[in-house]
């Protein structure tokens, strides 16, 4: 077919209509990704100058700090559980609760608490105020020194139902809500309770912080003390994303106060705001980012001023899935939680009462981060069809895929680049290579991995009805070569209970 | 023909998408060989500036150590002070010296005190830093003022507290704030005088700094805390309660009481701290009124939290009252953790027969002394 005949059939202006959308796409996903980094780097400097002379010490000695409550929830969490709420209690902050829920785990994680910090039940009065699967038991400590532990024994009903569970038991006004088996920063509290005590303006209702990755990390005493590039490349490919991921798009988005997710790892929010709201929704598996989005339609439907923060400062190390087959099931769930979402609050796409949120937030997510891979895997498929039936110009098609190619690499350099200047994670030369390096393969191994989960995530979710969390394998927090810890344990995930009915969309 | 320009009159045989999408792939392949080249180079930078810092730590901290444990008089210092500016001399690099120099000095002061945090504070003036400071303040862009007067201030530079004092209502909010907090550490409770003026808000982080910073001076009455309670600031009153409270300042109390009427909840939840905080029993009336005009649950339990503090045997009446009466969870649980904190058990096991299951519940977990 010659494209550029005068007479244009219909399979021309289909062709062009295809260009139109692949290109057209390709090239506003590139230029939002360079105007969010360049916000974040203008952002992020900022507040790394602010922090040059902020003194953490007042609110450390002051008995005006606001009380606040960790929400822990675990499951078959034996291997960890000790020195995982060991570090929970030697976190800087004057005043402060630990409330870890054993969900009906199966292995020995309530005995070794029981055992390890004195624990005995106690008649602990529970508000109700969000529905959970039956709350066996709470238990607080006989040493004064862990005065400030409580253990809840339930039933088991999921990550949400714990934290529903937590959160019926905290008596704080914030809660810091987190995956019990991430290891955090000693001042993690100081750093996410800034934007709540700083804000005059606005109520500040939550607060997120950057998650880093944990593998190959040397972690003493469950504080990471040495930080190190994962030796596996499939790592290395989610150290870079994590960045591009927190350092670059969210840090942009918490200055646009457009944040809709606030990560499960890490997260303060006001307590309540988020019973009013009803709390973790018991039926979704993507619950963080839910609760985003849930808080800030409540907040904005009852009129309230309200803002969400988000804190650049590393705060919280996790460990990533070094298996394919494990990272393709956790990408897969974390598609159809997007999806689940996105759905479930279609009401503020592209509606103005809601302001940035349903003007921009929303229809970029759905735009960008749940149809872009779909778009992706069919353009590609759509143009290797075109390509054998001659219709299209390959030499095209592939000069625009170096082009994406070059943008993605120049863009993970830039991330890099921006880590460099600001928070300095990889100290050694080696370590800097190596993501270098892992920058250039990754567009070309890593990314189509990631456009396949999504689709699939897609397919299961509208043709499969999955909406079991599948099992995360956990390698542990491995030994870097100048030593440390070794953890290795195996955390099935959590399933939940009930077959959630595949929705109508 | 070259190859160069074989290439040249191929790319000018394409088509104008070709020609975009051509010099697009090549910027996008330069830029990102470009920016591998800066990363490296940053590295490289990095890693130099990490030497020069040991180096001139590993030369500078004999010297600060000498002066600081040294008998000698302030104007010896000046000999000490040349060797430290001639070790810190550089074409390149001297701004960035003076920086670790600068952090060198302040970090030795943190952890000196008396005579020797006094003799590094003549070193830092005799070095020139404290001018170097000054000269930010008065034109470099806002995170090198607010480090400068928070420097200054850290190095106990008394004598900079005027030109500190004129930046305390700064357009900047991080200008304002260490200016403020800057203010107090080197001039004391009087220097709280900006309140007087204050236009814009103080958030809650600042007003902790600056309680923090007021309760480490040494203990003298404020006057002027009472036209900072009428202040039309709002966060200027509450920060005036938390002054109050914290120096337990009771000659005020007729202005705190005044204050639990405030039309924001914010005020009158200080108030009512505040009111528990100075034992004012003087407020017990009034706190039994603004409990029955109030729907605001925090202020309530605030109320019940001091009625326990305050009250006597009608409080605790009132308050038992309010256990058998009151459905709201934390309403009756505040009520009934009161009335333990009066000392009056005996009511709570004999209310048990009367309540809600919630409220029974609530008693259970309130004798649980085990809790």
């Amino acid at each position: 077919m010659n494209e550029f005949d005068a007479t244009y059939s219909l399979v021309d202006i289909l062709v062009y209509i295809f260009y139109f959308i692949v290109y057209g796409y390709t090239i506003f996903v590139m230029t939002s990704y360079l105007v969010l980094g360049i916000i974040s780097t203008i952002q992020a400097r900022k507040y790394l100058k602010r922090n040059t002379y902020t003194d953490y010490l007042n609110i450390l000695q002051s008995p005006e700090a606001p009380t606040l409550s960790i929400l822990a929830p675990a499951f078959n969490e034996e291997n960890t559980i000790i020195d995982n709420v060991r570090s929970l209690l030697n976190i800087h902050y004057p005043n402060y609760e630990v409330v870890v829920v054993n969900d009906g785990s199966k292995d020995r994680t309530l005995v070794k608490l029981i055992e390890e910090y004195e624990l005995e039940a106690v008649d602990y009065s529970i508000n109700y105020n969000l529905k959970t699967s039956k709350i066996k038991a709470v238990y607080k400590s006989r040493n004064d020194s862990h005065s400030n532990l409580v253990v809840v024994d339930k039933e088991n009903g999921g990550k949400s139902d714990a934290l529903n569970a937590a959160l019926n038991v905290s008596s704080n006004d914030y809660t810091l809500n987190i995956d019990v088996d991430c290891v955090l920063e000693e001042d993690i509290l100081l750093k996410l309770m800034k934007p709540f005590l700083e804000e005059t303006d606005q109520q500040m209702i939550a607060s997120g912080g950057v998650v880093r990755i944990a593998n190959n990390c040397k972690v003493e005493k469950g504080r990471v003390t040495e930080v190190n590039v994962p030796n596996k490349l499939i790592s290395q490919f989610q150290t870079l994303e994590y960045l591009r991921s927190f350092l670059l798009a969210r840090v942009a988005w918490g200055n646009l106060d457009g944040l809709l997710l606030i990560s499960g790892a890490i997260g303060v929010f006001q307590k309540e705001i988020v019973i009013a709201c009803g709390g973790y929704d018991r039926d979704t598996i993507g619950e963080d980012m839910e609760l985003t989005v849930r808080m800030r339609r409540y907040a904005r439907e009852k009129n309230i001023d309200y803002t969400i923060g988000f804190v650049p400062d590393p705060l919280c190390w996790t460990e990533v899935p070094e298996s394919w087959s494990v990272l393709r099931r956790q990408r897969n769930r974390w598609a159809r939680g997007s999806i689940e979402t996105l759905l479930s609050h279609k009401r503020l796409f592209f509606n103005p009462f809601y302001g940035k949120i349903g003007l921009i937030s929303y229809p970029y997510w759905l735009l960008f981060e749940w149809l872009a891979p779909l778009i992706e895997f069919i353009g590609i498929a759509l143009l290797i069809i075109f390509s054998l039936l001659g219709v299209v110009n390959v030499s095209f098609f592939y000069l625009m895929l170096f082009l994406i190619y070059g943008f993605t690499v120049a863009f993970t350099i830039a991330t890099l680049y921006i880590e460099e200047i600001t928070y300095f994670q990889y100290k050694k030369r080696r370590q800097l290579l190596k993501l270098l390096l892992a920058g250039l393969l990754e567009p070309i191994i890593y990314h189509p991995f990631m456009v396949f989960s999504a689709v699939t995530g897609n397919w299961d979710y509208f043709f499969e009805g999955k909406s079991n969390w599948g099992q995360m394998k956990r390698e542990g927090f491995s030994k870097p070569k100048g030593g440390g810890r070794k953890i290795t344990r195996e955390a099935p995930a959590q399933p939940i209970q009930r077959q959630r009915k595949l929705r109508s969309t | 023909m070259s190859l160069l320009s074989e290439i040249y009159y191929f790319f000018l045989a394409q088509e104008t998408r070709f020609q975009v999408a051509i010099v697009l792939v090549l910027i996008m392949l330069v830029l990102a060989g470009v920016l591998a080249l800066i990363v490296l180079r940053e590295r490289t930078r990095k890693n130099r500036r990490e030497e020069r810092e040991q180096n001139i730590r590993r030369r500078v901290e004999p010297i600060l150590q000498e002066v600081a444990f040294s008998e000698q008089e302030s104007e010896e210092f000046k000999d000490a002070a040349q060797r430290i500016n001639k070790l810190i001399q550089s074409r390149y690099h001297r701004q960035s010296n003076k920086n670790i120099l600068n952090e060198l000095i302040l970090y030795y002061h943190r952890n000196l005190g008396g005579e020797a945090a006094k003799r590094l504070q003549e070193l830092y003036r005799q070095t020139g830093l404290k001018r170097t400071q000054l000269d930010h303040l008065k034109n470099g862009d806002w995170h090198f003022k607010a480090k400068a007067i928070s420097d200054l201030s850290n190095m106990r530079m008394a004598e900079t507290l005027y030109e500190i004092l004129a930046y305390t209502d700064d357009d900047n909010l991080n200008v304002r704030n260490e200016a403020q907090y800057a203010a107090v550490k080197l001039g004391g409770k009087k220097a709280l005088n900006f309140l007087d003026e204050l236009k814009s808000p103080l958030s809650d982080w600042q007003q902790i700094r600056l309680l923090d910073q007021s309760l480490r001076q040494d203990y003298q009455l404020i006057e002027e805390v009472d036209t900072w309670l009428k202040s039309e600031n709002e966060s200027v009153v509450k920060f005036a309660l938390r002054l109050v409270r914290n120096l337990n300042q009771y000659q005020e109390i007729d202005q705190i009481i005044k204050l639990l009427y405030h039309k924001s909840i914010g005020v009158q939840i200080q108030a009512v701290k505040t009111c528990e905080e100075l034992s004012a029993t003087k407020s017990l009336e009034n706190l039994h009124e603004i409990f029955e005009l109030t729907k605001n649950v925090k202020l309530k339990t605030q109320i019940l939290r001091a009625l326990g503090e305050l009250g006597g045997p009608k409080e605790a009446g009132f308050l038992r009252e309010v256990i058998i009466t009151e459905k709201h969870y934390d309403i009756s649980f505040e009520a009934a953790r009161s009335l333990k904190r009066m000392g009056r058990q005996d009511m709570l096991q004999a209310t048990n027969g009367n309540l809600t299951p919630q409220n029974q519940g609530i008693v259970k977990h309130i004798l649980d002394e085990r809790i």
